[in-house]
């Protein structure tokens, strides 16, 4: 069992690691958003559901760059609701679909499967008759091959004792596995799903609504579907040169709303730039803006996050280690915790020489990201601190060449690797202590 | 040959990288995505070796090369990576090469299928709950950060263990030494021609012929110079400069000038090549001779960007050169000239340009005067730059042609450059069997031409080729041999590197 902060080189590495997301109650958890200049997002969208009461579902997106935080955020909203007594249902849409070939039906799919699965976990059933009527129109219409449909029949005999959603949640999840694996049956039920759309929307709606109810009838305050990964799909255009995210968010925004529930998606952060966007999802989506290097306040909170994770002063040799990974992370949580753990040398503690070498070969990966193409682009993100929109810079957002901040706008940035890669000038250092 | 006793810190005193990945193994519990660059399946090994030695846990070896070429293969990605560990213990450290089998260097749409396939998959990656080093070459690393964006971003560290090797690949470069029949010689012709010649200078000599010794003389220095008899060519250039002076031949004296600073730029003695190629431009100024001064202007530029001046060099190419020969409506050279601007803007790293040049002004010139020989010189220039820009495929389209000219030709010099050149290519695309077939051939030639920089430079490939293949006698030999050529050819970083190598190889047997 870890212990934080870490005392030595060796328990620093095993406490800054990138690719974790943190639980809720993670120690090691810090309160970036007053350097983001920014409310902090799961208090403020926990506050919104809370207040809409039942007369309103909420339905709100969120973004942010990779690594901004986005599901340590969202797993801790998780909890605050919970806590609120609400049913919560985290999807990872990752985990359940292709995220190389991704329609708004797979993803409605997917959020019954979890949903239905949800529910039999804790115990839930739901109307008998509803569940019944799903799964004959799901196996009928739906599924045609007959190992899919294999144990409906149990699920319908058993469906009169009001047994039978983990069947049903099962034969969703067997359409959605078959979707994930890109199967010939995949093309089949999307087609299946397309040819009745009213009809399953209309299950959909009442499914989440039965969810809804019942748990009500149970003491929950409501149902919450959080849908997290969508922004991870691969970029595709179609041959109008419409992206599949326009596809999914813009085109097919009221099927997404059709869960009767409080929902909330993540959405990558191209794709706010779309003024259509607005008009599909009215009301403010949520920006995790990056952590301001430039503000003392904004270090402080960083270093506090290191602080958290590791005794500075005993692990490092020099403090200004760890300004100058503050520095050239740019706000980036992600890649400040990258820097320390490439900085966990050989030595005892970490030394200059060590802080020293992370940051080359830190400078060394950034620079394979670069396309000699985008120099110019970069070099004029830099001087206007604005990113325009064009399809040339949603790469750039997206694999984060760019970084975004928020004031009372929002404004861009080059990311400070990059630009001490193409020789353009840094902001003067500032010290945090 | 004193060599440093075989240690592990051979290694790191080479890799500067070494201690910073070994510290991170030793660091690293669960799942932990660290990225290597490597160029070198021998270094690698090495790396590896020496890692396994060094942490206390042991080190799983997966290479999914065979399995990522089958056009079907079933299982994804972190499935493949989880079969194989099935059986490691779990504090086992993976290590993952062969996925550049999966990425081809132009991209195409399978490659595009493999990183998406990798960044959805990273979940069972990591679920694997282990260290993971991947390596992959440059080329790969970058398809990967730009394509695989979301696994990317959990790399834990990034390291780098790279042999270099493209500037060795420019060293290569004909177009120096192409200016005479002698190159074209075995070296048993070379010594017969060269015995030929001793003989009738001594005659020259006993009848007091003087404009005779000065032309035997500057002939056998070209022949040394073929020869890469470096010293052998001096002498007998200077004393062909000698005779010319006392004979006030300017003419002659322009030309042994320009023979010297050449065989000083192959010794890496560029000021003193420098004093004898301004010496020969002002002897032809003093003459008048329009084209010789434009020649040799362009001679000039080749050293002055070898010494750091590319800006003086593309602008004296630019605007002192290619107007005149223009002017003077002499094609061939103008190609020529354009050729050195290719290599003039290598030298500024300005990749695209060069080939923008080569494609345009260079290629289509010589095919049109059909000049086999110089077509076949701008093809490897063309293959070097599209090699260096990782377009190996096309690369290899020009070296194809470029082999298919020289057969033709008989010109086994130029032959073994094309060969390693293939073999280079073929060693990125990790075909390492057809590399070393290519090699064997390709260094059989040089060694036959008695080409010293070929042997140099193809010996430290071989060398390292044969290391890998378990045949550590005959890498060492080769290595040695490698390391001999490079000292006596006075480039010391590229001795240096074999050296390190020859110590690696020592510390892993």
């Amino acid at each position: 069992m870890t212990t934080y902060p870490a005392g030595t080189v060796n328990d620093a590495y095993l406490a800054c690691n990138p690719d974790q997301a943190l639980p809720p109650d993670d120690p090691r958890y810090v309160d970036l958003y007053p350097g983001r200049s920014e409310k902090n997002m799961s208090s403020v969208i926990a506050w919104e559901i809370k207040v809409s009461g039942d007369v309103e579902h909420m339905r709100k997106l969120v973004t942010g760059h990779r690594g901004s935080g986005k599901t340590t955020e969202l797993l801790r909203l998780k909890k605050a609701l919970e806590n609120d007594n609400f049913f919560v249902v985290y999807v990872d849409v990752e985990k359940m679909l292709d995220l190389g070939d991704i329609s708004y039906l797979d993803v409605l799919l997917a959020i019954s499967t979890a949903l239905g699965e949800a529910l039999d976990k804790a115990g839930i059933a739901l109307d008998a008759k509803l569940l019944l009527n799903i799964e004959e129109w799901f196996a009928g219409k739906i599924l045609t091959r007959v190992e899919d449909k294999r144990g409906t029949a149990t699920a319908s005999a058993g469906a009169e004792a009001g047994a039978s959603l983990p069947l049903l949640a099962k034969i969703f999840g067997r359409a959605t596995a078959e979707i994930k694996s890109a199967s010939s049956q995949r093309l089949e039920i999307r087609r299946n799903l397309d040819r009745d759309l009213s009809q399953f929307l209309l299950y959909l709606r009442e499914f989440t609504t039965s969810a809804g109810l019942h748990l009500k009838n149970k003491g929950k305050a409501n149902l919450v579907l959080m849908i997290d990964g969508l922004e991870k799909a691969v970029y595709k255009e179609n041959k109008d040169g419409i992206s599949n995210f326009h596809e999914l968010f813009i085109h097919h925004a009221e099927q997404l709303k059709t869960p009767e529930c409080h929902i909330i998606y993540t959405v990558p952060l191209s794709l706010v730039y779309k003024a259509q966007l607005g008009d599909a999802w009215p009301g403010e989506y949520y920006f995790i803006p990056m952590v301001k290097v430039d503000r003392p306040e904004g270090r402080q909170l960083l270093l506090q996050a290191v602080e958290k994770r590791v005794a500075v002063d005993a692990v490092f040799e020099s403090r200004d280690t760890v300004e100058d990974f503050i520095t050239l992370s740019g706000g980036a949580l992600r890649d400040l915790l990258r820097l320390i753990r490439m900085a966990c040398g050989p030595h005892e503690r970490i030394e200059k020489v060590d802080g020293s070498a992370a940051i080359k070969n830190f400078l060394r990966q950034e620079e394979r990201l670069i396309k000699e193409e985008d120099k110019e682009r970069l070099v004029q993100v830099a001087k206007n601190r604005s990113v325009p929109n064009a399809a040339e810079y949603e790469e750039l957002l997206h694999n984060r060449l760019i970084h975004e901040y928020q004031n009372d706008h929002r404004w861009a940035d080059v990311h400070p690797a990059v630009k001490r890669l193409l020789g353009l000038e840094l902001e003067p250092p500032l010290k945090t202590v | 040959m004193a060599l440093a006793p075989p240690t592990a810190d051979s290694l790191a005193t080479a890799h500067p990288d070494f201690p910073l990945l070994l510290a991170a193994l030793r660091h690293a519990t669960g799942f932990s995505l660290l990225l290597v660059v490597c160029n070198s399946v021998g270094l690698r090994e090495r790396v590896l070796d020496f890692l396994e030695k060094e942490i206390d846990r042991p080190l799983l070896r997966i290479d999914l090369r065979d399995v990522l070429r089958a056009p079907d293969r079933g299982e994804a990605i972190d499935d493949l990576v989880a079969t194989a560990t099935a059986q490691a213990p779990p504090e086992a450290v993976l290590s993952v090469t062969g996925l550049e089998a999966g990425l081809s260097s132009d991209e195409d749409e399978r490659s595009r299928r493999f990183l998406q396939e990798l960044n959805m998959r990273r979940g069972g990656l990591q679920r694997l709950q282990r260290p993971l080093l991947l390596w992959l070459p440059e080329y790969a690393m970058k398809q990967l950060a730009r394509g695989a964006p979301d696994l990317h971003d959990w790399y834990s560290g990034a390291y780098s263990f790279i042999v270099r090797e493209d500037h060795l690949l420019l060293q290569y470069h004909p177009l120096d030494w192409s200016q005479g029949a002698p190159f074209n010689l075995t070296v048993e012709e070379k010594h017969q021609h060269l015995e030929t010649l001793r003989s009738l200078l001594h005659t020259a000599q006993e009848a007091g012929d003087m404009l005779r010794q000065t032309l035997i003389l500057r002939d056998m220095s070209k022949l040394e110079r073929s020869l890469l008899e470096w010293d052998a060519a001096l002498e007998y250039g200077r004393a062909a400069l000698d005779l010319f002076e006392s004979l006030k031949d300017e003419r002659g004296m322009a030309v042994m000038h320009g023979e010297i600073a050449g065989i000083l730029s192959m010794l890496g003695e560029w000021e003193k090549a420098l004093l004898h190629q301004k010496t020969a431009l002002s002897l032809l100024e003093s003459m008048g001779n329009l084209h010789g001064v434009a020649l040799s202007k362009s001679n000039l530029a080749v050293l002055l960007a070898n010494t750091g001046e590319s800006d003086v060099a593309l602008h004296i190419l630019e605007h002192e050169v290619l107007p005149v020969l223009l002017r003077l409506g002499d094609k061939r050279n103008v190609a020529g000239v354009y050729s050195n601007v290719a290599d003039v803007l290598l030298f500024a790293d300005r990749v695209d340009e060069a080939l923008q040049i080569l494609l345009e002004h260079v290629i289509p010139v010589f095919e049109d005067i059909q000049d086999a020989r110089s077509l076949a010189v701008a093809q490897g220039q063309v293959a070097y730059i599209l090699y260096r820009l990782h377009r190996l495929d096309e690369a290899m389209v020009f070296l194809r042609e470029r082999q298919r000219l020289i057969e033709n030709l008989g010109d086994n010099d130029l032959l073994a450059a094309t060969l390693w050149q293939q073999a280079l290519i073929e060693l990125q695309q990790g075909n390492t069997e057809a590399a070393a077939l290519i090699i064997e051939i390709a260094y059989a030639m040089a060694l036959e031409i008695g080409r010293l920089d070929a042997v140099a430079v193809i010996g430290k490939t071989r060398g390292r080729l044969l290391a890998d293949a378990g045949k550590g006698d005959e890498a060492r030999e080769v290595l040695l041999r490698s390391l001999e050529a490079f000292r006596t050819l006075g480039k010391t970083e590229q001795a240096a590197e074999v050296e390190r190598e020859i110590f690696a190889l020592n510390a892993t047997q």
